[in-house]
């Protein structure tokens, strides 16, 4: 058996029930319309039984008169009534004969007749003149009406009895009919109520069981089993859920299989990459340690190279201010370049360490393209000017005055790529053009190109005259001097800027040597790098000594001597620095240590201490930070640090130590000596306003 | 007419019609004993003979029973009456007369038995095709009227005279009207015999509560 049969036989049950409570209502309606017919039946038969009756009342009066007491006349009208009377009666019998018993209307109509004969007699008897009337008629006319009005009232209770019954039954089912009905609807109901209950379970269980079973196959449970019914379609997909979940069951044994294996695998390569893992991890903290171990290689190399450097160069600007003549002044200042190409060489290489390490980190501040430019065309126009070279710039009008970016770096660059164009350019200009490469709503790509007129870069070294000590003419007979890494170190800087480097050039017709670099634009008035303050601290160390004799004289001038006190290890560097500042006519005192210096300071006052940072004992940084709590005015004496150690992070610990200013070694003359008059003459930087070594680019940044 | 539902007017006016014609034409004696006899007999088992008082009832007599009962009343039996006065040997023991009234069904006629003061002495139905005849006739309702006088009938009457003044246990409601009747023909009767044998009976008549001629 199917769904469908079980359905059609809901259908017939649902129709069969449904026309069977319509029949009934339709049956019970023409019931009792049947029921209204027949007690107005009863009712009218019933009313023409009164009349009948007041007729039978009247017609017996006229007969008791006639018969009585002899009234002939009336005896006419009893004759003429009871005719009627039959007549009424019998149509009455005919029409209602369903109602009377018949022997009763047969009786009625014999004694209408007997009493007809009666009167018939009494009027022949007296003939209409004898006032008595027969005793014996008289008898049996009493006995005949009286049998006739006891058998009408028979009838008449009957018929009335039976009108009653009837209306009493039309009104007791007219009250029962809405609650027939109702029992009836509710019949209906019920009977619904178990076909549908029927129905749910003949064909919702099997679907149930088929449900519970193909849920609990698929938790796993159990196996699933097709359930135990007649029903053709859930039997057949019984037999599909059964051949699925089979199905599904290999699948899932294949995938768990293909899992496993994927498993496996997939430990043993994390097992691997864990191996890797940790050789990776030694790796990089073999190399921390190896780029440790540089820094502070670089630290020390920086230290030790500038140490002596300072005193090569010290010695040498002493003996320059010695009085020595021309020829001896010409190897003086010989030595003097050679001593500021090797300082040069060794920032470079300093440099260019830093920035191979990942160690270069970026000012982001706001400034001047145009300072930018015209900073770095002051800086190198005596050069310029002494090869006979035009110098200038071009800035387009859609390159935006204020970035943001790194002032120190950008001009770094600038530097080199100038200063190589004035190296290979004998003849014509070098000129900087900055133009807008690339707009862009964060950042601004700017590129910036140094035109030369010089010889031009051979095609087979451009690809590789960007890297280090790399040399455009490496033969022994070249012309210029240098080592290779200046392009290398612009390369690199305008790389971590978001740009690049690069070069175009043709032979004999000029070189074009550009860098691009990504600078945020900033608001015009916003600028924070002022090329103003820091003019004077970068300008070039004089190439011919002859310049420095024109540094502040303390003797020379107005300025009064200063009393100064240089607390440094080194004796060298001590002779230096006391010859240098006791030749501008200060009165120098020297101690070698920080304790000494804080002991002679508790006795005697001074106006400039120059502080070396690194030494045994008590260093630089730790001395000056115990000046500032002594008591009394000595703590506000003027400290200038001087160091080889020109590195960013030493710089910093400068200022938070306390110390108002910083030279850096080897010390530059006309830089030592005007930062110690301006402490006489009051015009020193105030604390925290901390001036930068001559020539010091912040190597770490 | 209490055993079928309904009045019909026609059958009074035909009735009245009737009676009216029919005293108008012969003025018979139809309110007649059947068998004078058998009555007296029946009524006075003792009686040793009796006279026929034979009297002229006319519209007069109508005038006196209008005046003489509190009732509306129907009387149109003019003619000659007989009335029969018995005896016990000499002595007058009472008076037999027979009246008809309109019953359920056509005339009822009554024979009444009456004292020589005109007390009830019995009653009983010459003719009545009533249902109800048997409980009128029943022993307890004769006892009710028996030595009772005109004012005591009345008594017995409501207002309008068409039912009794209050009910009896051994009389069914619906035998009421029938015995309203039966006091009511007893009223009439009593005074159609004082008015119409007043001089015929004087001489037997006890002096008693009520007659005819008081």
């Amino acid at each position: 058996m199917s769904v469908r049969d079980y359905l059609s036989w809901v259908l017939v049950c649902t129709v069969t029930s449904g026309l069977a409570i319509a029949g009934y209502f339709s049956w019970s309606a023409i019931a009792v319309e049947r029921m209204q017919y027949e007690v107005t039946d009863y009712s009218v038969t019933l009313r023409e039984l009164d009349q009948i009756g007041e007729q039978l009342d009247v017609l017996l009066i006229s007969a008791d008169l006639s018969i009585g007491a002899g009234e002939t006349y009336t005896g006419q009208i009893a004759l003429d009534l009871l005719r009627g009377l039959q007549t009424r009666f019998s149509e009455l019998a005919a029409v209602a004969a369903a109602l009377f018993e018949r022997e009763d209307v047969d009786r009625v109509m014999e004694l209408l007749v007997t009493l007809e004969t009666q009167l018939r007699v009494q009027d022949a008897v007296t003939g209409g003149h004898d006032d008595q009337a027969h005793p014996v008629l008289l008898r049996e006319f009493d006995a005949t009406s009286g049998e006739l009005v006891g058998l009408y009232q028979k009838l008449h209770a009957d018929l009335h009895l039976h009108t009653e019954v009837r209306k009493d039954a039309l009104s007791q089912r007219r009250e029962n009919l809405p609650l027939y009905h109702l029992l009836a609807l509710g019949l209906y109901l019920l009977v619904s109520a178990l076909i549908v209950y029927w129905c749910s379970r003949r064909i919702a269980w099997p679907l149930e069981v088929l449900s519970n079973s193909a849920r609990e196959a698929t938790e796993g449970s159990t196996p699933f089993h097709v359930p135990t019914t007649k029903l053709r379609e859930i039997v057949d997909l019984g037999k599909q859920f059964s051949g699925l979940v089979s199905g599904l069951e290999h699948m899932v044994a294949d995938r768990t299989h293909e899992l496993q294996e994927k498993t496996r695998k997939l430990e043993a390569e994390i097992t691997n990459r864990k191996a890797v893992q940790a050789d990776l991890e030694k790796a990089r903290l073999v190399a921390e340690e190896s780029s440790r171990a540089k820094s502070e290689f670089l630290s020390v190399m920086s230290h030790e190279l500038r140490t002596p450097m300072n005193a090569v160069l010290g010695a040498l600007t002493l003996i320059r201010d010695s009085g020595i003549d021309g020829v001896q002044a010409s190897y003086v200042r010989i030595a003097n370049e050679s001593g500021q190409a090797l300082l040069a060489l060794l920032g470079d290489i300093l440099d260019l360490s830093k920035i191979e390490s990942g160690g270069v980190t970026l000012n982001e501040q706001s400034f001047s393209v145009t300072d930018l430019v015209s900073s770095t065309l002051d800086i190198l126009r005596g050069q310029a000017e002494q090869k006979g070279l035009q110098i200038g710039c071009v800035i387009h009008d859609d390159v935006p005055d204020t970035c943001i970016g790194d002032f120190d770096r950008l001009r770094q660059i600038l530097l080199n790529l100038v200063g190589n164009a004035i190296k290979f350019t004998d003849i014509g200009s070098v000129n900087i053009e900055v133009s807008l490469e690339q707009e862009a709503l964060e950042k601004n790509m700017l590129r910036f190109a140094v035109v030369d007129t010089g010889v031009g870069v051979p095609q087979n070294v451009r690809e590789s005259i960007f890297d280090p000590f790399s040399q455009l003419d490496s033969s022994l007979s070249r012309e210029h001097s240098g080592v290779g890494l200046g392009l290398s170190i612009c390369s690199h800087l305008s790389a971590a800027m978001g740009g690049e480097c690069g070069v175009d050039s043709r032979m004999g017709g000029g070189s074009i040597f550009w860098f691009t670099a990504a600078l945020p634009v900033a608001d015009a008035g916003s600028v924070e790098y002022r090329v103003s303050m820091r003019a004077q601290s970068q300008q070039p160390l004089p190439a011919n000594s002859d310049d420095g004799q024109s540094a502040a004289r303390a003797g020379s001038g107005d300025l009064c001597p200063a009393r100064v006190l240089i607390v440094e290890d080194s004796e060298v560097n001590q002779m230096i620095a006391s010859a240098i500042i006791e030749n501008a006519g200060h009165h120098v005192e020297v101690e070698d240590s920080g304790e000494g210096a804080l002991d002679r300071l508790t006795r005697e006052q001074f106006d400039v201490i120059l502080m070396d940072i690194q030494m045994p004992g008590m260093d630089g940084l730790e001395s000056t930070r115990r000046i500032r709590q002594l008591p009394g005015p000595v703590a506000e004496t003027h400290v200038i640090a001087f160091s080889a150690n020109v590195l960013e992070s030493t710089v910093d610990e400068c200022i938070s130590a306390g110390i108002d200013d910083f030279v850096g070694k080897p010390i530059d003359t006309d830089t030592l000596l005007s930062k110690i008059a301006g402490v006489v003459s009051g015009e020193a930087n105030q604390a925290g306003d901390l001036l930068m070594p001559a020539g010091w680019v912040p190597r770490d940044s | 007419m209490s055993d079928k539902p309904g009045k019909n007017y026609l059958s009074v006016c035909v009735t009245i019609l009737l009676l009216i014609q029919s005293q108008m034409v012969h003025a018979v004696a139809y309110c007649a004993l059947r068998d004078p006899v058998m009555a007296i007999q029946a009524f006075y088992p003792q009686y040793s003979s009796y006279r026929s008082l034979v009297g002229e009832v006319g519209p007069e007599v109508r005038s006196v029973l209008e005046q003489e009962i509190p009732y509306h009343v129907h009387f149109n039996e003019f003619g000659k009456h007989t009335l029969y006065l018995v005896f016990e040997g000499d002595i007058a023991a009472g008076l037999v007369h027979a009246r008809t009234e309109k019953g359920d069904w056509g005339l009822d006629e009554i024979v009444w038995s009456l004292s020589t003061d005109l007390s009830v002495r019995d009653f009983r139905f010459q003719r009545s095709r009533s249902r109800r005849r048997q409980a009128v006739e029943s022993p307890e309702f004769r006892a009710l009227l028996q030595g009772k006088g005109f004012s005591e009938l009345t008594s017995l009457l409501s207002k309008d005279g068409s039912s009794l003044s209050q009910h009896y246990s051994f009389l069914p409601n619906d035998a009421e009207p029938l015995a309203a009747t039966v006091i009511l023909s007893a009223l009439k009767t009593i005074v159609v015999t004082g008015s119409t044998w007043q001089a015929e009976l004087a001489p037997y008549v006890a002096q008693r509560g009520h007659g005819a001629g008081q």
